[in-house]
């Protein structure tokens, strides 16, 4: 592994891992805690359409993609308030609605062959300088606005009436999370693909969730827990020759797996007699 | 700005509130003297909990006008303490009791820190007075609901209502923890006025002073008109058609207490 460091494409293959590690630590604190996942895969994958419509148009990728995703990740939003009850039917449409309109929009592009497996698994061998500083940055954004409205926002996932009775601005913030979580996603779905996304966001939070004492330890924990399932699972796939976003999402699932077997009893002492 | 202590705790005019095209409340009028301590009864989706929310300024009527402390419900948020059904609550969400009674004191627009020294004392101290400070570095999901359920007063409390809302609090409270919840409620209604809803009508008819039945519409019936024994001086509309006290609050649309109007929900 640490010769394998020599390799600019691997620095920067870390690199992203690691940024990825922590945007998603924090993040899918936020999604695991108020059970936006689905919610949160929709995006995802709705923000195929988005690469379809880049294409098309002869936009930008980043530029046409983050546009799309936030709009859909904004309309989501705004149905899972207004129509709870039947919010996951239609974010499950327009799941399947963003993935047909990219998927149509880049047959209608002439001379563009679409690769689906590059969105599913990213290309996190081939990421550039740019996109490292720029997912830096929102990582270093998602970090700031957290940290600042982290009283709300603990508020707002534990007892969402008593957040309103007590004036906090749950509506705003509530688009405020998934707006970061769109524009997050984008970014770190080109380097380490959709799958991984999703590992990264929901595998490390579940597993702190009954471990930590309060959601700043949960969210540390789950941005350690992330660092340790990328390290493991590039240098596994250095060593074993195989798809590096794979092998990231087995060590987690492992994770995962020991810690629904064995939690219980694993359990660290999170409350003084308990 | 301060009102005199003489304005009601809570006043409601001709208020109407309809949900999807149906009515929930009709024409309620209600004033609650401070000081108070009322129970709200009635039956299931008569619009108990709608009555809450609208003290609590989380939906506004469709007609009509609700005051609390004299101010719209909204503008004095920071003085009503509300103690929610705790069946609704995210329950394997990581937080210590401390924790929970510290988001009480986060005042509409102003900031809060966990580390603000006075912000925790005061927690503690409202943990103290609910018996509760020996557990105040558990995690919520390792204590009892009764345990909770004073947790959740202490967070009430530790902004120092002048009023205190409480939705079916006794919901996950064993028949013993409901006597003892009942006694608390009696020392806090000293210093705040009360407002609770509850199926219990035994603890009820022993501690509260007046009773609102809620069925569409509002039935109050205050200290004064009632004689000492609330079960049986209840206003007879009240009890009519209800053999026992259970049957007032599992009573079908026929028998409730004053009657329902066109379909239930």
């Amino acid at each position: 592994m640490i010769e394998a460091l020599h390799l600019e494409f691997m620095r920067n293959a870390l690199m992203a891992g690691l940024l990825a590690s922590l945007i998603c630590g924090i993040l899918g604190t936020l999604v695991v805690i108020n059970r936006i996942v689905f919610l949160a895969g929709a995006i995802a994958h709705a923000a195929y359409g988005g690469i379809g419509l880049a294409f098309f148009m002869g936009w930008s990728y980043l530029g046409g993609t983050l546009v799309f995703s936030l709009a859909a990740a904004m309309a989501m939003a705004a149905v899972s308030l207004k129509a709870r009850h039947r919010a996951d039917t239609i974010i499950g449409v327009m799941w399947a609605l963003g993935m047909a309109i990219g998927v149509i929009l880049l047959d209608l592009t002439p001379g563009y062959s679409a690769d689906l497996m590059s969105y599913l698994f990213g290309s996190i061998l081939a990421v550039a300088a740019w996109e490292l500083r720029l997912l830096a940055a929102v990582a270093l954004a998602v970090t700031l606005v957290v940290a600042r409205y982290y009283n709300g926002l603990v508020l707002m996932s534990y007892d969402e009436e008593f957040a309103r009775v007590r004036g906090v601005p749950v509506t705003p913030l509530y688009f405020l999370i998934i707006g970061m979580l769109a524009v997050a996603l984008v970014l770190i779905i080109r380097m380490v693909g959709l799958l991984l996304v999703i590992a990264l966001l929901t595998i490390a939070p579940f597993v702190m969730e009954r471990h930590a004492r309060s959601m700043a330890q949960m969210m540390a924990g789950a941005v350690l827990l992330n660092i340790f399932f990328t390290v493991t699972g590039l240098m596994l796939a250095y060593r074993l020759n195989i798809t590096a976003g794979a092998s990231i999402i087995m060590v987690g699932a492992v994770c995962f797996f020991l810690e629904l077997a064995l939690g219980r009893f694993i359990q660290k002492k999170r409350s003084p007699a308990a | 700005m301060e009102n005199s202590s003489d304005t009601p705790a809570v006043s409601i005019k001709n208020l109407y509130f309809a949900y999807n095209d149906t009515w929930i409340l009709k024409d309620v009028n209600l004033e609650v003297a401070r000081g108070e301590f009322v129970g709200v009864i009635g039956p299931n989706g008569g619009g108990k909990t709608t009555l809450i929310k609208l003290m609590l300024g989380l939906l506004r009527p469709t007609r009509g006008s609700i005051t609390v402390l004299g101010r719209p419900p909204a503008e004095v948020s920071h003085k009503i303490g509300y103690v929610p059904q705790d069946i609704h609550l995210n329950r394997n969400f990581p937080v210590s009791a401390l924790d929970v009674v510290l988001m009480g004191r986060l005042a509409p627009g102003a900031g809060w820190s966990l580390r603000d020294p006075k912000a925790k004392e005061a927690a503690l101290e409202a943990l103290a007075r609910m018996d509760m400070e020996a557990y105040a570095d558990y995690r919520m999901d390792d204590l009892s609901g009764g345990q909770r359920q004073r947790v959740f007063i202490a967070r009430a409390l530790v902004s120092q209502p002048e009023l205190l809302l409480l939705d079916e609090p006794t919901a996950s409270i064993d028949m013993e923890g409901q006597a003892d919840f009942f006694h608390l409620l009696q020392d806090l209604n000293a210093s705040m006025t009360i407002i609770i809803v509850s199926h219990d009508l035994m603890l009820m008819a022993t501690h509260v002073k007046s009773v609102a039945c809620v069925n569409r519409h509002l039935h109050y019936h205050d200290a004064a008109a009632m004689g000492g024994n609330l079960l049986t001086d209840l206003c007879p509309s009240c009890i009519k058609g209800a053999r026992c006290p259970v049957d007032l609050v599992t009573m079908q649309a026929a028998t409730c207490p004053h009657g329902l109007e066109n379909g239930d929900d």
